[in-house]
């Protein structure tokens, strides 16, 4: 008898929760938390560097441009070697280009490009113009959210597993998954900063769980930068020389 | 060849001072490699029966690299690449050192300068127009192994006197180029009778972006005209599928035949004819591997007829000219020439597969398998130690497999070891 009171009472939790969070809303709460990752509605930059698992060794730090959500250019700060290189992110598709080459060519956001991070977990920096909500489970304090791909929209990862704070929408943890249903990467969201008044993420860790490679991102120097409107268009990569 | 140099010192010095002063970006790249090349060479290549044009056994090169790329604020852009090789070259019978056979034109003193890119990008409009003019070689095509629309690759890979417009409007660009006649031929180029068939020519690009799918359009005009189109898209996260077309109406192509004992005739044949090119690039889900794959049709393939005649020219050379006497050299050499290794195949396929993190101090391999038809299969497969700016390369090649009438039968070498210790730093 207990035992179905308590099965009631969860089967109530459940549809309770997932009334009042319909599927409607769920590209609104995506809205709220993709918040702290937009230093401005469009044209801003950050610095995107990643370190090795224990925090110490600096790998790459990448200049993420950011003339709106569905334009995004990247290019190398360091280290020197890769000094040069620009990814250039269009509505979702990836080109890069590296001084020297005759033109630029066309790359799957699958292709890595350094470390544990992949030109998608770079220059994307939403998740509701990418992923769907399916589903919500209300897990003490915490947003469990089932995330499914938006057809042809680029996206990195065919499912996410999103848990986010139920109170301040902050994401803490992003599980990612093939369309096989096999787990790619597990990223944890560590540290939130005030940042001119806005508080954003600028610290989480990505887990390669097929290589079991760890590293950490660090996301700082934001400010506001207006790039010419000629930038983000892949012919013009070659023109690119930016260094700061 | 000293005064080259020179002059292109002083000139980026010059520069530097004076932009110094005026708060430039600058960008400047050097790299030094050091290639060592051994040749398994193929004796019974019949362009080459017993290496009598001399391939050499092994060679040693050293490269050094300079990209330097200045912007003078927002309005005009320098760069310059250029390569400074040195070089030494062993005759493969004797083992002797060759290198001052080469001590001609360009070749001085175990080195040559080679300029690879000398231009000046003005940007008007905010950068919505560019100007481009100087020695620049651009590349087109969508392709990763063969690109068909690549009009200017023809042109024997050099670069010179080219004005190129480009115009920039949201999530389309056009380009236009003008090349004033001769400014593709090489320096050393002395064939006066094939020298008029050079002439200016135009190049008109246009493209757009729609979502995933990218469409280009373009049209060549020199004497004749090539028009081409190619379009990529991406199906899936990890898949983009991509395709080229073009229809040649121009009489490029180069066939040899018999007039009559020991007189071969080169001559061009006047027809159109279309190139297609289909591809994939696939990475899995569960790997950092790229696969891709191509089939390319290449209208101007050699047909049974031309292989004939081919085959039966060299049969003659062979046949009737003393082995090393200056006929069968001058015609060994004149069907080497005109023999466009890569590009006589009616059919390609091939098939690349690469790791992706390339970023890291440890091993990467790929690997390229190509197919002819007739049937021939070479292989290349590469594996680049990386370590800080420093990376050690192997390049193996093997000429697998070739039938009668494939080009790859013509190969210069059955396999090569290629060894490249490079350091590259980016200031």
């Amino acid at each position: 008898m207990e035992m179905i009171k308590k099965l009631l009472i969860v089967t109530f939790i459940v549809v309770f929760i997932n009334g009042i969070y319909p599927e409607n809303n769920g590209k609104e709460i995506l809205t709220k938390v993709d918040e702290y990752r937009n230093y401005l509605p469009e044209n801003f930059s950050m610095d995107f560097t990643e370190y090795t698992d224990d925090g110490k060794k600096e790998l790459y730090t990448i200049r993420v441009y950011v003339h709106n959500t569905q334009k995004v250019l990247c290019s190398f700060l360091s280290p020197s070697r890769n000094l040069g290189q620009y990814y250039l992110m269009l509505n979702n598709y990836f080109w890069f280009f590296e001084k020297g080459m005759n033109s630029p060519i066309r790359i799957s956001p699958r292709q890595m490009i350094m470390g544990s991070a992949s030109s998608g977990d770079i220059s994307r920096i939403v998740f509701s113009d990418l992923y769907s909500v399916t589903s919500i489970t209300d897990n003490n304090e915490q947003l469990v959210l089932n995330l499914e791909a938006l057809p042809n929209t680029g996206f990195t990862y065919e499912k996410m597993v999103l848990t986010i704070n139920s109170k301040n929408y902050k994401a803490i943890k992003a599980e990612c998954y093939s369309k096989t249903n096999i787990l790619l990467k597990t990223i944890n969201y560590l540290e939130y900063t005030f940042i001119k008044e806005k508080e954003l993420l600028t610290r989480f860790e990505i887990i390669n769980e097929l290589t079991q490679e760890k590293s950490i991102v660090h996301l700082d120097n934001f400010a506001a930068r207006k790039l010419p409107a000629t930038y983000f268009n892949k012919d013009y990569m070659k023109f690119l020389n930016l260094k700061d | 060849m000293r005064e080259k140099i020179v002059i292109v010192i002083i000139l980026c010095i010059a520069l530097h001072v004076y932009c110094e002063e005026i708060d430039i970006v600058n960008s400047i790249s050097f790299g030094i490699t050091n290639s060592f090349f051994y040749n398994f060479i193929n004796t019974d290549n019949p362009l080459n029966p017993g290496n009598v044009l001399e391939f050499e056994l092994w060679s040693d090169k050293t490269v050094i690299n300079n990209l330097w790329t200045i912007s003078i604020s927002s309005f005009m852009m320098f760069t310059i690449d250029y390569d400074l090789s040195f070089f030494m070259l062993e005759d493969s019978v004797t083992g002797e050192d060759i290198t001052d056979v080469y001590k001609t034109g360009d070749f001085n003193d175990y080195y040559h300068f080679y300029l690879k890119k000398l231009y000046v990008d003005f940007f008007l409009f905010d950068g919505t127009v560019v100007l481009q003019v100087g020695k620049v070689l651009p590349e087109y095509g969508v392709g990763y192994i063969w690109k068909p629309t690549n009009f200017l690759k023809n042109k024997t890979g050099y670069s010179k006197y080219l004005v190129d417009c480009y115009l920039f409007y949201n999530l389309f660009s056009f380009e236009l180029l003008y090349a004033p006649n001769r400014s593709f031929i090489p320096d050393d180029y002395d064939d006066d009778e094939t020298m008029d068939s050079f002439d200016d020519f135009f190049l008109f690009k246009s493209s757009a972006s729609f979502d995933s799918h990218i469409l280009t359009l373009l049209f060549f005009m020199e004497k004749d005209i090539k028009t081409g189109i190619n379009y990529s898209v991406q199906l899936t996260d990890g898949l983009i599928f991509y395709v080229e077309a073009v229809m040649n109406f121009d009489n490029y192509i180069r066939r040899i035949r018999k007039n009559s004992e020991m007189d071969f005739e080169l001559y061009n044949l006047d027809a159109p004819y279309p190139q297609l090119l289909f591809g994939i690039n696939y990475t899995p889900d569960f790997i950092d591997w790229t696969m891709i794959g191509e089939f390319y049709y290449n209208g101007d393939g050699f047909t049974q007829q031309d292989w004939d005649d081919y085959n039966q020219c060299l049969e003659e050379i062979d046949e009737f000219a003393e082995p090393y006497s200056e006929l069968k050299l001058y015609y060994l050499d004149m069907a080497v020439n005109h023999f466009l290794y890569n590009d006589m195949s009616g059919f390609y396929a091939g098939l690349h597969i690469r790791q992706n993190d390339k970023f890291f101090d440890h091993l990467n391999f790929e690997d390229t398998l190509f197919f002819s038809l007739p049937f021939g299969i070479q292989n290349y497969l590469t594996m680049v130690f990386s370590f800080d700016n420093a990376r050690i390369s192997l390049i193996v090649f093997n000429n697998l497999y070739s039938c009668n009438n494939s080009e790859f039968s013509f190969a210069p070498n059955d396999a090569f070891i290629n060894i490249l210790l490079n350091y590259k730093f980016n200031l």
